[in-house]
Parts: C-alpha cells; structure tokens; sequence
C-alpha cells in the first residue's frame, strides 16, 4: 500500500507531465498512428481514403524512381556527413589550440549561418551557383580555371547541395566539438607533454578517442539530418537534373502533394523510418556496450 | 497509476483519430442557393494566382469589373504563386475551408475534376443558354473539359513562338526580315550566330529550354513531335507514344542542339530572371517564347530590337504550337453556387475576357474578344494569333504532372548525353505505361 503522501507526490508528478503529454498526443502519436493507417489506403485529401492493403508499399519498393531517390539520399550522405565532420574538426582544433581570446567571436560568427533559414540560404546559394555570372564561377574564371555545372549536372548536384548544407549547419558542430574538447582534462595533455608526446600525438592519443561520444553524437545528428535533405533541393534544384537530387523526402512531397497520392506518401516516410532506424542499430549495440561497462 | 496512464493515452490517441477520420471524411456538398438570393447581400471567396506582371493589372481590372456589375456579391480573393496554389487549396478542402471558386492552371484542375471536387459546369450553361461549343476557342475548350464533362470557363489562352533578335541577324549576315522557315535552316542561322569566349558561351544562336525549366523543356519536345503529325499519346490517352520515330527524332535533333550543333549549352542563362535572361540582354539569337514574354520584352528590354515568327517544322512538316491556357473553376462544395456561377459567367463573357486578355498580353477564350484591334495591330501578336491555328493543347490527363516528371528526366538524360534519345524515351514510356496510365 502506497502512504498518502507518497500517493500524492505521484499524482502531482503527472499532473505536471499532463500539458506535455497531451501536446505530444496530439501533434506527434495520433498524427504518426493517422499517418500509418493512411498508408495502407489510396488517399488524395480530396476524396475519404480508401482501404488498398499493402498495394503502396509494393509500389514504392519496385518504383525505380523511389530506389533512385535512396540511392541519391546515400550518396548525398556520403559527401555530407563526411564534410561536414571534416570542417567542424579542423575548425575546432584550430579554434582550442589557437583561438585564444578570439574562440568565443570566432564560434560565434560561424554559428551565424546556422540561425538564417535554409530556404534563404538556399536562394543565396542558388546565386552563387549560377553558372554564367555566379560568384563561384566568377572566382574560377578569375583564376583561368574552367567553370562548373554545380547544381546544373547530374554529377556535381548532390556534392554542390550537400555543401550548401555543410555551410549553414558546420557551426552547430563545431559548437559541440568545441565544447567536447574543453570538457577534456588539461591534465592529460600535460602529462602527455611531460611523457614527451607532441601536439600530433596528444591529439590523436588523447582528443580523438575522448572525443568519441561527441563525435557519435555529431554523426548521429548529421545522419538524420542528411535523410531529411527537402528544403535546399526544393528551393534549388527541385530534384533535378534528371532527378539526379531527388532524395526521399523530395519524393515523398512529389508522391503527396504534386502527384495527389497522399496513401503513398505517407508509405514512403514510414519507410524512410525503417531505414533510420536499421541504420541507428550499430549505435544503439555500442551505447549498450559502453553503458554495461 | 502506470496501468491507469496508459488507458488514459490509448482513449485520447483513439479520440483523436476519430476527430481526424471524421475530418478527412468526403466534404458534404451543400444544395446550391435559390436563385432569387442574388438579390441580398453575398460573399465568395476565391483562390488565384494572379499577382506579377501584366496579370496583376488584368486581374485588378477584373475585380473592378465584376464589383460595377454585381454590387450583391462581395468578393474575397486571395492570391498564391502557382507552386503554392495548389498545397494551400489542398490544405483548406483538408481543413473543411475550402473556398467557393479557384483560378489555377489547366493542369490542376484535371486532378481536382478527376478527384470529385469540381462543379460540373454544362447544366448552367444550357439553362443560360450558352453553347461553349460556339462561344470558345477549341483549344479553350479541349483544356477546360474533362472526361467529356466541363469543369472550368477558360479565363486566357496563349500560344508559343520563335522570337528572334533582327540586329544579331544582321551582325551574322542574315536578313533580319526572313527568320528560319525550317528547323535546319534555324541550325544554320543559328550557327552563324553563336559565339564562344574561350569554353564559355558568349552569345546562344538558339538558346534551346534549359533541363531546369521542366515544363517549358516538354512543351518544346512536344512541338517538335507534333510538327511531325505526331503525338504523344494514342487515341483514347490509356498509353503515351512520345517513343515513336516522331519523338525519337525530336529528341535526337534536341539533343543534337546542345552536343552537335552548340549552338546552346544546357546552363547557359540559368538562373536569370527578367531582364537578365539572354534573349533580353541580346545575347541568344532565337527562343522559344510564349505572348505573355512579349510583356516582359517590352517593358525590361526596350533595346533589343526583336521580331516573332511561327516555330517552324523540320523540312516537308507543318509548324505546331502549343496552346495552354488558365481556368476558373466553382467547387462542389460551395454555399453560393448561384453567385460564383454569375463570376464564371462573366469571365466568360465580354468585356472580361476582351480586357483580361489585352491588359495581360493573353488571348481570350472567346471567340468574339478575339477580334480586338490589338491583336491585328500589333505585329508580334499577329504572329501568335496565327500560331493558334496551329496549335493544339496537351490533353487534360489527370496522370500530367506524374508523365511530365517521367518525360523530362528522359530528355534531360538524352540531352546531358548520358542516355541516347531512344532508350531515354523508350525506358520513359514503359514506366509511364505500366505504373502511370494502369
């Protein structure tokens, strides 16, 4: 038998959880349970939906313009992740060796592109990108070299939106690093320098594997984001050419909104989820690793 | 409690979904208003994309027009750009909001007809009388009807043509007065036009549709089928046949433009907007262009000294066009179907479509409104009033958006070179004919 107070110590605890709880009733669980049901259903919005079992599915599993947009949200992956984990360490390392009294106005400037929205940045980057009288182009004429395509070639689409990406969100990362980086112990690389190790050396030995549960969560982060990749494609390229940029969630907006089959859509994201969450099962096995030690 | 909690969750998750069910539940359509209620005060509420350029000032006038006429009927517009119009009318048909009539591109009603959300619209034109047959254009017509039923009262109409650049004509030695009356004699003229600043392209001879104008890439596609006595789909529109000789030729020869002939790259002016576009810097001897351009050349690029003429056919065809047009639409689900028919009635009619079209650069879809002097006068507009004759409209095919998609990834493929022109449109046709039109 619960005492009295304790009884009542409990039904406050839910009573504060109650708002919280209701607003993830209402705008995540029943949306997310309303979504699976539609797609098991041919639903246009402008007609009731209508029961077709596992037909979308099916569909979307033999669409080789489906299979083309996973393939195209890998490779975009493949150049984000990789990027912008590469800039964020660099520009982390620079920034705790040698920042100084510049780190704090430093990380803040490069956390700027992170506040504008990626619709602005999109279009800012879609001038740049212009081929006859970009900037970018207009660098690379002034240095006699040839111009790109960028966003305009099936080959260079994906890296050009993928770098897109990488300016607007490096900072975040960089923020993480840098903070995982100063929760090391000075300590360590003290005794790293007395034991005669060099700056090489002490970063390798001692920030990178410390560093490894920031970096997962960094990876963890730009991974998820990399399969969420709409908002630059729709605003630059549309998921052209030739639907070379057309990731997932590019099609799922096509499938629901453009083509009207709502069903299908709403197939297509449930999918996606699967996908996130084969891919998250390394990481889940490692947290459990590490939690049990 | 933990047993107690979870009960409580599952019965408001469950509460939930039956307020979405309901929601999403087919929107009831309300019986139509007595026709004597005209008399008292009402109002509509209409969703249109008019707002840039020259269709600002026609639709300005529209709704100046139509408040003289009917002082009864309160008119609530609000207006979104094309990509938008459709999400947000989607939205309110989703939210039970919809609004009473909507003005979009032909295309999107074929959807919303093919989905039961449109009016018909032919019982209210027999009980005024009108036969739409006599009263519109038959392009006009062809687009506003669907599945042999008519859902909208096309509000304009326009055509496609080759505007040409006459000074760079006679820069390059060719008679500004005599623009290309076959497709080799364009390769030709447009050869002697074309200039390279080393490995990039200074000036197009024929600055061709770029991949990333999709629809205006079709529609140019299309025109070269059907300057052929092609077409790209069969008689009763279940199968595409874009992959016959007439689109594989059409295909070769566009992607020849760009990989053989370079008289055009597939960059070249991406990007640009108004006035920064080649043709209105003088840097492309010859484009294609619809009348509504005309506008545009005219107000931003005053200097460019230009000429129209009829696309023409490859030797021994006949020129095509292709004709598209914009639509008004009353939706089922209207409260006041007796006061959006008497808006649908009077775009129809004169003096809006007289006024609409001129203030636009468009032509209307009534016949009568045609014969405006500023169609004979003008003589651009002369030009794209005789493509007309030519022209033909791609049938309202309700699966349009989803083939136009397939199409122009095929000829994007053919034209960066990375698939040949008959494989492009061969393995196009196969997923249209077997996952699309099904």
């Amino acid at each position: 038998m619960i005492p009295l107070m304790r009884r009542k110590e409990i039904t406050a605890s839910y009573l504060f959880l109650l708002p919280a709880l209701v607003l993830l009733i209402v705008f995540y669980i029943v949306p997310t349970l309303y979504a699976f049901i539609i797609s098991f259903t041919e639903y246009s919005v402008l007609k009731p939906p209508k029961w077709n079992g596992g037909v979308n599915y099916i569909r979307i599993l033999t669409s080789s313009t489906f299979l083309q947009a996973t393939l195209n949200t890998v490779v975009y992956s493949l150049y984000f992740i990789p990027g912008i984990i590469l800039v964020s360490f660099i520009i982390a390392t620079f920034l705790q060796e040698f920042g100084g009294r510049w780190s704090g106005p430093l990380l803040t400037a490069f956390y700027v592109p992170r506040m504008t929205s990626m619709v602005v940045a999109s279009f800012i980057w879609l001038w740049m990108y212009q081929p006859d009288s970009g900037l970018l182009n207009s660098i690379l004429k002034f240095f006699h070299l040839p111009p790109q395509q960028w966003i305009y070639s099936t080959t260079t689409v994906l890296p050009s939106v993928a770098l897109v990406t990488i300016w607007k969100d490096f900072g975040y990362t960089t923020v993480l690093l840098v903070a995982g980086m100063q929760s090391i112990q000075t300590e360590l690389y003290e005794a790293a320098r007395i034991d005669g190790a060099n700056r090489w050396q002490s970063f390798w030995r001692i920030t990178v594997p410390l560093l490894k549960p920031v970096t997962l969560l960094v990876v963890v982060k730009t991974f998820i984001d990399s399969f969420r990749a709409f908002t630059q494609i729709f605003v630059m390229t549309k998921g052209g050419p030739a639907n070379a940029s057309s990731t997932i969630v590019h099609q799922i907006y096509v499938t629901g909104f453009n083509y009207l089959r709502l069903g299908e859509a709403s197939a297509m994201s449930f999918v996606l989820l699967v996908l996130l969450m084969i891919a998250f099962i390394p990481y889940i096995r490692m947290l459990r690793a590490e939690s049990d030690v | 409690m933990k047993k107690t909690l979870i009960l409580c969750i599952a019965l408001v998750c469950f509460c939930c979904l039956l307020v979405f069910a309901e929601g999403s539940a087919e929107p009831k359509s309300k019986p139509a208003s007595s026709p004597s209620s005209l008399s008292e005060p009402v109002t509509i509420q209409l969703l249109h994309t008019y707002g840039e350029g020259s269709k600002k000032a026609a639709r300005d006038d529209w709704f100046v027009k139509f408040a003289e006429k009917f002082p009864n009927i309160k008119l609530e517009a609000t207006r979104y750009s094309l990509d938008q119009a459709n999400q947000k009318l989607l939205a309110a048909v989703a939210a039970g909001t919809p609004p009473d009539a909507v003005s979009n591109h032909y295309y999107y009603f074929t959807r919303y007809a093919n989905e039961g959300l449109l009016e018909p619209l032919d019982p209210y034109f027999a009980k005024d009388g009108i036969d739409p047959k006599s009263t519109f254009f038959p392009s006009a017509l062809e687009i506003s009807t669907f599945n042999g039923t008519l859902y909208t009262v096309p509000q304009f109409i326009y055509s496609r043509a080759l505007l040409y650049n006459k000074d760079l004509f006679k820069q390059a030695g060719l008679d500004p007065n005599e623009p290309p009356k076959t497709l080799e004699e364009l390769v030709a003229y447009a050869q002697k036009i074309t200039r390279w600043d080393g490995s990039s392209l200074d000036t197009a001879g024929f600055q061709f549709p770029r991949p990333d104008e999709k629809e205006h890439m079709v529609n140019f596609f299309i025109m070269l089928v059907w300057g052929q006595g092609g077409d790209i789909f069969n008689a009763d529109r279940s199968k595409v046949t874009f992959d016959s000789p007439a689109g594989i030729r059409a295909l070769q020869f566009y992607a020849d433009l760009a990989n053989k002939y370079k008289v055009s790259n597939l960059t070249f002016g991406a990007g640009a907007q108004s006035a920064q576009k080649p043709f209105g810097r003088g840097k492309a001897g010859m484009i294609v262009a619809g009348n509504f351009d005309l506008v545009f050349m005219r107000e931003t690029s005053k200097d460019i000294n230009f000429g129209a003429a009829l696309l023409p056919p490859f030797a021994g065809g006949k020129p095509a066009s292709l004709v598209d047009g914009f639509g008004l639409a009353m939706l089922k689900t209207s409260k006041h179907k007796d006061a959006v028919w008497q808006l649908l009635k009077f775009t129809a009619g004169e003096p809006a479509q007289r006024s609409f079209a001129v203030l636009s650069s468009n032509f209307p879809a009534l016949r009568s409104a045609a014969n405006d002097p500023y169609f004979d006068n003008d003589p651009e507009m002369q030009v794209f009033k005789k493509s007309m004759d030519v022209g033909r409209a791609i049938p309202p095919v309700h699966d349009w958006t989803e083939i136009q998609d397939i199409l122009a990834n095929a000829i994007s493929s053919a034209l960066n070179g990375s698939t040949a022109p008959d494989v492009a449109l061969k393995t196009a046709a196969l997923k249209v004919n077997t996952e699309v039109l099904r």
